[in-house]
Formats: C-alpha cells, structure tokens, sequence
C-alpha cells in the first residue's frame, strides 16, 4: 500500500520500473500518494484561516523544488519558507518569515537549501510521471473531495495497479462522530482543543489518523508537547533569574 | 513520512550502478541513487535517504554557510547578552 | 550525526529566539501553517513553540499524509489483504490505522502477512512471493488454490 506525498512516489515509481525490468507478475501496488500543492490551495482558499505565511515542506521539495509554490507568494501574497527538520531550521525558517514581513517582502526562499534543489528532482519527476497520473479527484480526511490531489498507477503500468486486479469495495466510511481530526488537520483546532483528544482518543486507543501517526499533530502532541511545555517553563524561569542577578 | 537521513557514500556497486553502499553513523547497507542519475556521486559524498532511496545530494557549501549564518546570529546574541551584563544602566 | 546534530544547538536556538522576538511589531499577532508531518513531530519533539513569543503561533495544517487517508480507502487496504495469497506491506502508521471495517494490521492474527514497508523494494529485489511465504486467510474466506510459488503478492 503506498502512502506519502510526493517524498515517496518516486520509491514507489523506482519499485514498479524495477518489477517491471524483473518481469513480475505477482507485484502490484494500491496507489494512495497524495500531492501537497493542491493541499495548500484548499486551505488557502478556506474562510476559517488568516495565516501570515507557511513553513513550507522539506522532503516534498527536494522532489517538486521550490518553484510550485511561488503562486502562494504571487497569488495570496503569503511568504513561504521551505525548511530543514532540525530545531534550528525550523526557528530559522520562522525568522526568515518575520524577517520578509518585516521588510515588506513577499518571496518563496529556501532554508533547506543544502538538501532542497530550487528546481526539484527531474529524475523523481519523471519516474512519476512515467509511472503514475493525476486522479480527476480524491477525497481527502477533512478537507473532502479535491481535484487533482492525488496519484494513481497510470494505464500503461497497469500491470502493477492493486485497484484493477483486486476488487475494491470502494465505499465511503464517515468518520466518528466523536472525531474532529478534519479541524485539526485544517489548524483550525489544536490537538488539546479536540473534545476526545487524551480521553477516548490515545495513541494506544485512537479514533482519528492524527493520533495514529507518528507525525498527526495529536500523536506528536501527545508523546512531546505536553511534557516540553512544562520544561521550558521552569527553564525560562530559570533565565529569568540569572538575567535579573546579572544586572549590577 | 517526511524523516531521512544524512548518509555518506562508501562506495557505488560495480554490478549494479543504481547501488550504493552508504555509511549511515555507522550501519552499513545499500540503498538506491538511481534519483540521483544525472549527478556525479563517489565516496565521500553525502546523501539524503528516504526508505532506502538517495533524494539528494547534500550541498556541503550551502550546509556550511547554513552554519556559518547561525554562528553569526549565535555570536551577535552572545554579544547583546554580554553587553547587558556589562552594563550600567539599570 | 554529521548534518544533523550542528543543527540543534541550544545556544543558537535561543539567539534565533531573541531575533525573532525583535521582529514582532507590538500588538500584532503571527500565525504561520506549517505542511509537512516531519515539521510537526520536529516541533512537538523538541518544544519549538516555547522559544517563539506568545504574538508567533505555529498552526499545523495537512501536513501528514496518513492521516488524510479517509476509513473508507483503509476498508479498500483491507480488502485487498485480504484475497487470498496476498502479501500486503506499507509503512508502519498505515497498518494501525483504523477503517470502518477494522485495522490492517489486526489482520496478522488472521494470517495474513505485513513485512516491513521498506522491504516492498526489497521483496521486487528478491523476486518477490518466495514459496511458503504467502498469506492465508482463515476462518470464512474460500481458500484459494493455486499454487504457493504462483500465489499473488500485493505490495507497495
């Protein structure tokens, strides 16, 4: 089952051309890649959020590049800034942000740029290309259906496409009443702010996807938020006092 | 999803050019570069990897002067901090 | 770790703090959506948002592309894990998430078979669906009768 956005459809492209040179025909995958700019685009155009800019993907760029969301910079007039996964690229990234708005500037840049090529991965792209298309639409947890936000095995490897040889009941499954992961994946609510988030909703007992994977806003809440938030506390009361005692 | 890994390039397998063995804090294993199929890789280089694929090659100048930017803002906060404890001005 | 841990110095965490800090116009409030679930773990991991003032709001948005995946194409998963003689992998947070019809993962009690994700390369690699290793399904479901070595491995 390939999941991921355009990180890992090239893994998947690469896996299908190497079956393909191997000659199988006992391997096939169900396609469920998804592609971040139309994400973007769907919360961009949503009412419930003002945001002063993005912290734009890692590993997705090192694929897509940078150019693709210059429309965001361009069009909505939000500066996005592609960043690393370590802490100081993150605060770096938010500086940069704070930094563009404060100069009036409205730019994609590029805080990753020692992994992150502006152009992207030609080969990744064209491996993807070959190998997958657009679906015409998707549905998406929260966000609902949207065009072209995903990727399926195209006609000519369809060999290798799980959803022509296998049936697939292809039915639509409503989400718990009790689940408000579509809120938390649009930032309209916080992980702690969900009414079952802690209490029916754990990582060993969860009802929605953001507290099952290790990366859903709620898992990462639940395994380090809370905990840090109570260090930092006591380490900033801790500055505090050292700085005051500094003063002559 | 997102999570790779530096790892350093021992060496491209001479069977199979599409391999490479990398050197990742010390396990060894071979992975796929064929992403990196027009780029020029040998030992020594460093790559990104993501579920046993190269999807980079690290650009040491523009890590460097990634570090050398947060020395920089490393070193003027080390300054302001000293100056305010230096100073008279309560 | 090379390239890994010269980017978690503390000192300089607190120094890009302060710069931020110096950016905020008084009276204005920052909000920025990051999209990427590696951006949110990073953050939560390591209490990125406590070193930026009060007035910068970090916002998580569909970052993490598990967690998009609507129940009803985890039903379709299983589904397919569940023909006989398939062998299904995927990375490790797809198999528990939940579907209408259940867990994918639950489905190693029924005899079907998850190896690691990273081995759907691996297992092209191999040849894919060694004898003796393809996965049954028991209790309810027709046995299928085609051969061990012939049997379909559905991966990826």
């Amino acid at each position: 089952m390939a999941i991921g956005f355009e990180t890992t459809a090239p893994s998947t492209a690469m896996t299908m051309l190497r079956a393909e040179a191997l000659g199988l025909t006992n391997f096939s995958v169900f396609c469920n890649h998804v592609t971040i700019i139309p994400a973007i685009k769907a919360i961009l155009d949503s009412p419930d959020l003002r945001l002063d800019g993005f912290i734009g993907p890692g590993h997705v760029s090192t694929v897509i590049g940078c150019r693709p969301y210059e429309f965001i910079a361009a069009g909505h007039g939000k500066p996005l800034v592609c960043a690393g996964f370590e802490p100081l690229d993150i605060l770096q990234s938010v500086y940069m942000l704070m930094l563009q708005l404060a100069e009036g500037r409205c730019e994609v840049e590029n805080q990753y740029s020692r992994v992150v090529p502006w152009d992207g991965n030609l080969k990744a792209l064209q491996v993807i290309n070959q190998t997958m298309a657009l679906r015409p639409y998707f549905e998406w947890r929260g966000l609902g259906f949207i065009s072209h936000s995903a990727l399926a095995v195209n006609d000519r490897y369809a060999a290798f496409d799980a959803e022509r040889i296998f049936d697939v009941p292809g039915v639509r499954v409503a989400d718990p009443k009790a689940c408000q992961c579509g809120e938390v994946l649009k930032g309209v609510l916080k992980p702690w702010e969900c009414k079952v988030f802690g209490t029916a909703c754990t990582p060993e007992t969860p009802i929605g996807t953001c507290m099952v994977s290790s990366e859903g806003a709620c898992a990462a809440y639940y395994n380090f938020g809370r905990f840090s938030r109570e260090r930092v506390k006591q380490a900033t009361r801790t500055v505090d006092i050292e700085l005051s005692s500094a003063r002559p | 999803m997102c999570l790779g890994i530096p790892g350093e390039i021992i060496e491209i397998l001479s069977d199979r050019p599409d391999l490479a063995r990398v050197d990742v804090c010390g396990v060894k294993r071979a992975i796929n570069i064929g992403l990196l199929e027009g780029e020029e890789l040998g030992a020594g280089d460093w790559v990104l990897i993501h579920v046993g694929f190269a999807m980079s090659k690290i650009d040491e100048r523009e890590a460097k002067a990634a570090l050398e930017f947060l020395e920089g803002i490393g070193l003027a906060y080390a300054e302001e901090l000293a100056a305010l404890s230096d100073s008279n001005i309560t | 770790m090379r390239f890994v841990d010269e980017f978690r110095d503390a000192d300089k965490a607190l120094a890009l703090s302060a710069q931020i800090a110096a950016l905020c116009e008084p009276g204005r409030r920052y909000k920025f959506m990051e999209v990427c679930g590696g951006h949110t773990h990073t953050i939560y991991k390591h209490g990125l948002e406590d070193y930026l003032p009060d007035t910068v709001q970090l916002v998580h948005g569909p970052g993490c592309p598990v967690c998009v995946i609507p129940m009803g194409r985890v039903d379709d998963a299983i589904a397919i894990a569940e023909e006989p003689g398939v062998i299904m992998t995927s990375f490790g947070d797809m198999m528990r998430v939940p579907g209408g019809a259940g867990v994918v993962l639950r489905l190693q009690r029924r005899g079907c078979r998850y190896p690691d994700g990273v081995l759907a390369v691996g297992r092209v690699e191999g040849g894919a669906g060694q004898p003796g290793q393809a996965g049954r399904v028991h209790g309810d479901r027709v046995r299928d009768d085609r051969p061990v070595d012939g049997d379909d491995d559905a991966a990826g």
